[in-house]
């Protein structure tokens, strides 16, 4: 009904049509739900520690396991029914030779071809896999274990990969040329998670043990852009220079799309968003938001719909928080361990998140019609059937020759 | 599997929703735009007296003065002046944002003063100025420093924390003075060539609290599924040090999100938060 009024006046044109997507984004992602019909193949012997979509044609889900394992997993149903388990259509398995020895870390697609995706380990690895053979193409062997890694989305004029590592120097490769192009100097101990801007292709955060969040231009030969201070300048006590961001690991970032803000959590059970321009934080006070996790933590944060939502792991559940007030708007309940990462799929208003259990859940919107759907699918089969038979039946030719 | 709370916070994006019609004269009219008529009424009137919007508190101080009159200002016999902890507020202000910052505006206009409390580093202490003032005057020995430090310091810098340079070079505060100011419990100190502002007799107020706090968790934990109402933890008895109410440490930990807040039908439940 409300939706056939808001057609109406976009048609018209009382009403603008991006207003329209924007007010359908929000309806769709404020009510997620964990899909009933649809699920991915447990491909993972041990925790899923990172997955990602690719955003081509937001149709393959890489995930690393904690085993070892890199699986890509085809999300698109063309089986005719809502009930479909994403299948697993090629895999890195731990007996192959390519495959990693310890714990994949961090997952990311290349954001330019699917052909291509890269992954970094606890074994000091970082490869990059040709996805039609899986093999490396290429492999950077780095100073430390790969806590996460970075592919900047808009890149033009460079292929650099970020690389935090254990090492307290954050180190960017090449993929032209094959080897290592910078050294970033600025944290005092291992960096645990790193973003590249999606707007501006040489902006590069990254978050620490330290407590610090760190923002950098990579043409700057001198250090840092600026290291964010969670209390802008405020209630400094003498002789104390170092500016924090969290009372503790900063283990999660995210940008925001439009590059403006800068989400992140830490281990001292805080979200804080940062206005990247002016390099403060934007005081929103997200309240507590438990983080046990000593490992890297993925968020999501979409800005489709209005007001724009962030997605965060929290213990066994995902959170949903307005980036503009902080309040909690829902929690996904699901997994029945650790959330280590989630990921959005987009244009589908879907989240997919990975856990210790093992599990990659489906949360979509509107679960109740793809039930509804569902059932009138079996009953039309159904019936369908009956009906076939009952031809058949007239068909059957019943005449025998044995006469006896 | 999902609360089903979320569905109904969910913003009204499509901006018209007709759910009750009522017919009147033949003709249809739809209720909610009726309704939203009344209220645009309602904000030009209240755009009008502009006069009045000065004095009237915000949502932030109105619950703050609904804290203080909770704070039990009596069971100390006045050596006390009533302290408000900031999360007591989100309990009731549900966006902390929104809080944080008319606190800060606040804090700004000097209505209010913050302190630091306790080993917890982000738990915020409030105290009105105004009572601050009465309180640090009649525990004071009449001395023109205290009188100089409100006059000078406090009410200029509504800062938390001061430093050395600051108060020996700018506001040409001695060592002496300064030690005689910690001797009184107005600084306290933070760290080498810092101190935080404090409130005189704040122990007390912290041993009280503390207490109390343990006792309240103590009680939900050993609680069959480590829940209770609210009414019924509020008909509860504290210990007898613990001095400051059942009420305000009801306040206290569900704003520090020691404890989920249910609504039922029969009333709030407290469920301990794992």
């Amino acid at each position: 009904m409300a939706m056939l009024s808001f057609l109406h006046q976009v048609w018209n044109g009382s009403v603008r049509p991006t207003s329209l997507i924007q007010a359908e984004a929000t309806r769709r992602l404020l009510s997620l739900e964990l899909s009933k019909l649809r699920d991915v193949e447990q491909a993972h012997t041990s925790s899923v520690n990172s997955i990602d979509i690719e955003n081509i044609e937001n149709r393959y889900l890489l995930s690393g396991g904690a085993d070892g394992t890199i699986c890509i997993h085809e999300l698109d149903n063309y089986s005719g029914t809502p009930q479909y388990t994403c299948k697993v259509i090629c895999k890195v398995s731990r007996r192959s030779r390519h495959a990693h020895k310890f714990s994949v870390e961090s997952v990311q697609w290349y954001p330019f071809d699917t052909g291509l995706f890269t992954s970094g380990s606890m074994d000091c690895q970082l490869k990059v896999w040709d996805t039609n053979t899986l093999k490396p193409a290429e492999v950077f062997t780095m100073p430390g274990k790969i806590y996460s890694h970075s592919l900047s989305s808009v890149a033009t004029h460079h292929s650099l990969i970020a690389v935090a590592t254990s090492h307290s120097r954050v180190t960017l490769v090449d993929m032209r040329t094959g080897g290592c192009s910078h050294e970033l100097r600025g944290h005092k101990s291992s960096v645990l998670s790193i973003q590249w801007s999606p707007v501006a292709e040489t902006l590069l955060a990254t978050g620490s043990k330290d407590n610090r969040l760190l923002l950098w231009d990579i043409r700057s030969a001198k250090g840092h852009l600026c290291a964010f201070d969670q209390h802008n300048g405020e209630a400094v006590a003498a002789g104390y220079s170092g500016k924090t961001a969290h009372d503790g690991t900063v283990s999660g970032l995210s940008f925001t799309q439009d590059g403006l803000f800068l989400v992140s959590c830490g281990t001292d059970d805080r979200v804080r968003l940062w206005d990247v321009a002016l390099g403060r934080n934007s005081l929103v006070n997200f309240g507590k938001v438990v983080n046990d996790s000593c490992k890297t933590v993925k968020m999501a944060v979409t800005q489709s719909c209005d007001p724009p939502l962030v997605f965060v792991p929290s213990e066994g559940r995902v959170l949903v928080y307005s980036l503009v007030t902080g309040e909690l708007f829902d929690t996904l309940i699901g997994h029945f361990n650790l959330v280590n990462c989630c990921a959005l799929r987009q244009p589908h208003h879907e989240l997919y998140s990975g856990g210790n259990d093992r599990n990659i859940l489906i949360w979509i919107p509107d679960s109740d019609q793809e039930v509804c759907y569902e059932d009138y699918t079996r009953t039309a089969m159904k019936s369908k059937e009956a009906t076939s038979k009952h031809t058949n039946n007239l068909r059957v030719d019943n005449w025998s020759s044995d006469e006896d | 599997m999902m609360s089903r709370g979320a569905k109904r916070r969910l913003p009204d994006v499509y901006k018209k929703k007709k759910k009750v019609f009522c017919v009147s004269n033949g003709s249809v009219k739809d209720d909610n735009t009726f309704k939203e008529q009344e209220s645009a009424q309602k904000v030009d009137m209240f755009a009008s007296s502009e006069i009045y919007s000065a004095d009237i508190p915000n949502d932030t101080e109105a619950s703050l003065f609904f804290l203080k009159s909770v704070f039990p200002v009596e069971s100390f016999e006045g050596r006390l002046p009533p302290i408000i902890l900031k999360h007591q507020i989100y309990t009731i202000v549900k966006n902390k944002t929104l809080v944080d910052k008319q606190v800060n505006e606040l804090r700004a206009k000097n209505k209010i003063r913050l302190f630091k409390l306790g080993a917890d580093e982000t738990e915020t202490a409030i105290v009105f100025f105004d009572d601050f003032k009465k309180h640090v005057l009649s525990h004071s020995d009449g001395s023109e420093l205290i009188e100089n430090f409100l006059s000078q310091i406090v009410a200029s810098c509504p800062d938390i924390s001061y430093n050395k340079n600051w108060l020996q070079e700018e506001m040409k505060f001695q060592e002496e003075d300064i030690s005689k100011l910690m001797h009184l419990g107005l600084l306290n100190a933070r760290d080498i060539g810092s101190w935080w502002l404090a409130i005189p007799r704040a122990g007390e107020f912290m041993k009280a609290f503390l207490r109390g706090r343990k006792a309240v968790l103590q009680a939900l934990r050993r609680s069959k599924y480590k829940e209770l109402f609210q009414a019924e933890l509020e008909s509860r008895n504290l210990p007898k040090e613990a001095k400051l109410g059942m009420k305000y440490h009801i306040f206290d930990i569900i704003g520090a999100e020691f404890v989920t807040c249910i609504s039922t039908s029969s009333g709030k439940l407290l469920r301990l938060r794992d």
